[in-house]
C-alpha cells in the first residue's frame, strides 16, 4: 500500500514537471530546445550521486550494527546509482556536443562523474564474484570504506587540474523564476523514483532471503 | 576498552592524512592558465579568457583577461556560430610567435542555471 | 605484535623468488611490456607526461601479482590458518606487505631505468627519477597490500584485480605520473605531491590496520 503511494505521488509530481519543461518552461533564445535536458540532466546526476551516499552510509551501518538488510540497501543503491551516473555521463555528453562543441572535455564534473562510476563497476564487480552472502557482505563493506578514503579526493581535487565550463553558481543569474518550477518538480520526481526503485530492489533481495536462508 | 581507543587513534589518524594529501595536492596544482604570458611560451595549453565580440573576423578573434590584457587567436577550425552569445571561452592550442593557434575552441555559454545541486 | 616479523619476512622473500615464482613472472612481464612499448615509440619525441603514464601504468599492471600472490597462496593452500597459530594476522600482514614492497622495488628499479633510456630521456634526470621511482613503490605497495589481502579473503582469484585495485590506487597513480612527469621535463621534484602520496598510502595503511583484526574475527 505504501508503495502504491510512492508511485502516485511520483507520477503526479513527475507528470507535469515532464510536460512543463518540455513545453511550457521559458528558455534562454540563444541555447534553443536542446537547453531543456537540464531539466533532466541536474536530477539525474543528483540521483547517482545521492544513491552512491546512500550506499556508503549504509556499508558503514552493516558494519557496526552487521544487520543483512544494510548490504541489500549497499548493493542496491550502488547499482541504482551506476545506472543514472551512465545516463548522466551519455546524455551530459550529447548535451555539452549541442552547447560546447566539445563532447568531452575532462571536466571537472565530467571527470567525477567517470571516477565515481570507475568505483561503483569495481564494488558491484567485487559483489558479483562472491557467492556467500555473509562474506560478500563483509568484504564488500570494507573495500567501499577503503575506496571512500579516495572519494573526496578523487571526486574534489584531482579533476580541479582542470577549468570548469559548467556554469558555476558564482557572478551566475541562477535559475530565472519560472524555471525553478519545472527543476524544482523533476528534482523531488527523479527523487521519489529512486526511492521507489530502491525500495522494489530490496523488497526483491529480502524475499529471497526468506526463500532461500 | 583498548580496542576502542585504537579505533579512535587510528580514524583521527586517517582524517588527518588524508586531509594533509588534500591540502598539498590543491596547493601544488595550478588551477588553470589565465595569464597569457604563460600561453605564449609556445607549449601546447587551455587558456581562459573572455572573448572581444567587436574584434570577430574570419578565424580571429581576440582573448581579453580579467586585467584587460589581450591574446590574438587564430582558430585552425571555422567559429562556431554561437561564439557571439558566449561569455568566455577556453582555447586550446599553442603561440606560435605572433598568434595563439586554437586547434579546439570551447564556448561557456552564459550562466542562466545554476549546478550546484549535482554535487 | 610484531614477534617472528623477520622469520617471516624471510619465509615470504624466498617462496616469492623461488623457480616458477610470480615475483620472477611480474619482472618478466614487466621487462616485456616495458620493451614492447618503448620500441615502437623509439623515433617519436614524447612528451614527459606521455612517458611517466606509460611507466607508471605498466609498473602497476605488472606488479599486480606480487601484490596478491603472497596473500592468495597462503589462503588457497590452507597455510594461513597454520601461520596464525604462530602469530598475529598483524604481522603476517606487515611481514607480506614488506617482502612485497622489497620485490616491488626491485621490479621498478629494473624497469624504469630502462624505459627512461629507451624512450631516450637525458641520463642527467636519471638519480631524480630514481629517488621517485622508490618513493612511488613503497606507496604504491602499502596501499595494495589491503586490497590483496581482501581479495584472498573473498576467495575469488586474481581476474578481477586489477578493476578492483584501480579505484583504490588512483589518486596515488596520478599524483606519481605528474610528479615523474615534472622530474623528466624539469628535473625537480615537487615536495608537495609526494607528501601527498606518502599521505594518502599511509591512511590507506593504518585503515587496513585497523579493519585486519576485525575481519580476521567476523570471516
Amino acid at each position: 500500500m505504501k508503495r502504491l503511494y510512492l508511485v502516485i505521488a511520483a507520477s503526479v509530481v513527475l507528470l507535469p514537471s515532464i510536460y512543463y519543461s518540455l513545453v511550457i518552461a521559458p528558455i534562454p533564445e540563444n541555447l534553443g530546445d536542446v537547453y531543456r535536458s537540464i531539466f533532466f540532466h541536474i536530477p539525474c546526476a543528483w540521483v547517482a550521486v545521492l544513491a552512491f551516499l546512500i550506499s556508503c552510509i549504509s556499508s558503514a551501518l552493516y558494519l557496526s550494527k552487521r544487520n543483512i538488510v544494510s548490504d541489500f540497501i549497499a548493493s542496491r543503491s550502488a547499482e541504482i546509482g551506476l545506472l543514472f551516473s551512465v545516463i548522466t555521463t551519455i546524455q551530459g555528453s550529447v548535451f555539452a556536443f549541442a552547447t560546447w562543441r566539445s563532447a568531452w572535455n575532462w571536466d571537472p564534473r565530467e571527470t567525477s562523474i567517470v571516477i565515481l562510476i570507475v568505483i561503483y563497476v569495481a564494488y558491484l564487480v567485487l559483489r558479483g564474484l562472491i557467492s556467500e552472502q555473509r562474506r560478500r557482505a563483509i568484504i564488500s563493506s570494507v573495500y567501499s570504506m577503503i575506496v571512500f578514503l579516495t572519494v573526496p579526493f578523487l571526486v574534489f581535487v584531482v579533476p580541479r587540474i582542470t577549468n570548469s565550463l559548467h556554469p558555476e553558481a558564482a557572478g551566475g543569474s541562477g535559475l530565472t523564476g519560472s524555471m525553478w518550477i519545472g527543476f524544482v518538480g523533476m528534482l523531488v520526481g527523479f527523487t521519489l523514483v529512486f526511492i521507489l526503485l530502491l525500495d522494489l530492489a530490496v523488497a526483491i533481495d529480502k524475499r529471497n532471503e526468506v526463500l532461500s536462508p | 576498552m583498548k580496542n576502542k581507543t585504537t579505533r579512535v587513534i587510528g580514524i583521527i589518524l586517517i582524517a588527518a592524512l588524508v586531509g594533509l594529501a588534500i591540502y598539498m595536492f590543491a596547493n601544488s596544482v595550478t588551477p588553470y592558465t589565465q595569464d597569457f604570458t604563460e600561453a605564449k611560451s609556445g607549449n601546447t595549453v587551455q587558456v581562459w579568457g573572455r572573448i572581444d565580440i567587436d574584434s570577430i573576423s574570419g578565424n580571429n578573434f581576440t582573448l581579453l583577461d580579467e586585467a584587460g590584457n589581450s591574446l590574438p587567436i587564430e582558430s585552425e577550425t571555422m567559429l562556431p556560430p554561437e561564439i557571439e552569445s558566449a561569455s568566455s571561452t577556453v582555447c586550446v592550442g599553442a603561440w606560435d610567435g605572433d598568434v595563439f593557434v586554437a586547434s579546439k575552441i570551447l564556448l561557456k555559454c552564459p550562466s542562466k542555471y545554476n549546478e550546484e545541486e549535482e554535487q | 605484535m610484531f614477534s617472528g616479523f623477520r622469520l617471516l619476512f624471510a619465509k615470504e622473500i624466498m617462496t616469492l623468488t623461488r623457480g616458477k615464482s610470480i615475483f620472477g613472472v611480474s619482472l618478466g612481464i614487466a621487462f616485456v611490456l616495458s620493451f614492447a612499448v618503448s620500441m615502437p615509440l623509439a623515433e617519436v619525441a614524447l612528451d614527459p607526461t606521455v612517458i611517466a603514464t606509460l611507466i607508471w601504468t605498466i609498473l602497476f599492471f605488472s606488479t599486480i601479482g606480487v601484490h596478491l600472490g603472497s596473500f592468495t597462496v597462503e589462503e588457497n593452500q590452507g597455510t594461513y590458518d597454520l601461520l596464525k597459530l604462530a602469530t598475529s594476522p598483524t604481522a603476517i600482514f606487515m611481514s607480506k606487505v614488506a617482502a612485497n614492497t622489497i620485490l616491488m622495488l626491485v621490479i621498478g628499479l629494473v624497469c624504469i631505468p630502462l624505459m627512461v633510456l629507451w624512450l631516450g630521456v637525458d641520463v642527467v634526470v636519471l638519480p631524480t627519477v630514481l629517488l621517485v621511482s622508490i618513493i612511488g613503490c613503497l606507496c604504491l605497495s602499502l596501499s595494495e597490500g589491503f586490497i590483496g589481502y581482501l581479495l584472498s579473503k573473498a576467495r575469488v582469484g586474481e581476474v578481477a584485480a586489477p578493476i578492483i585495485l584501480l579505484p583504490v590506487v588512483l589518486p596515488i597513480l596520478v599524483s606519481l605520473i605528474i610528479i615523474t612527469s615534472s622530474v623528466l621535463e624539469k628535473g625537480t621534484i615537487s615536495i608537495n605531491l609526494v607528501v601527498v602520496i606518502v599521505s594518502l598510502s599511509l591512511a590507506i595503511l593504518v585503515a587496513s590496520l585497523l579493519f585486519l583484526p576485525m575481519l580476521e574475527e567476523w570471516l
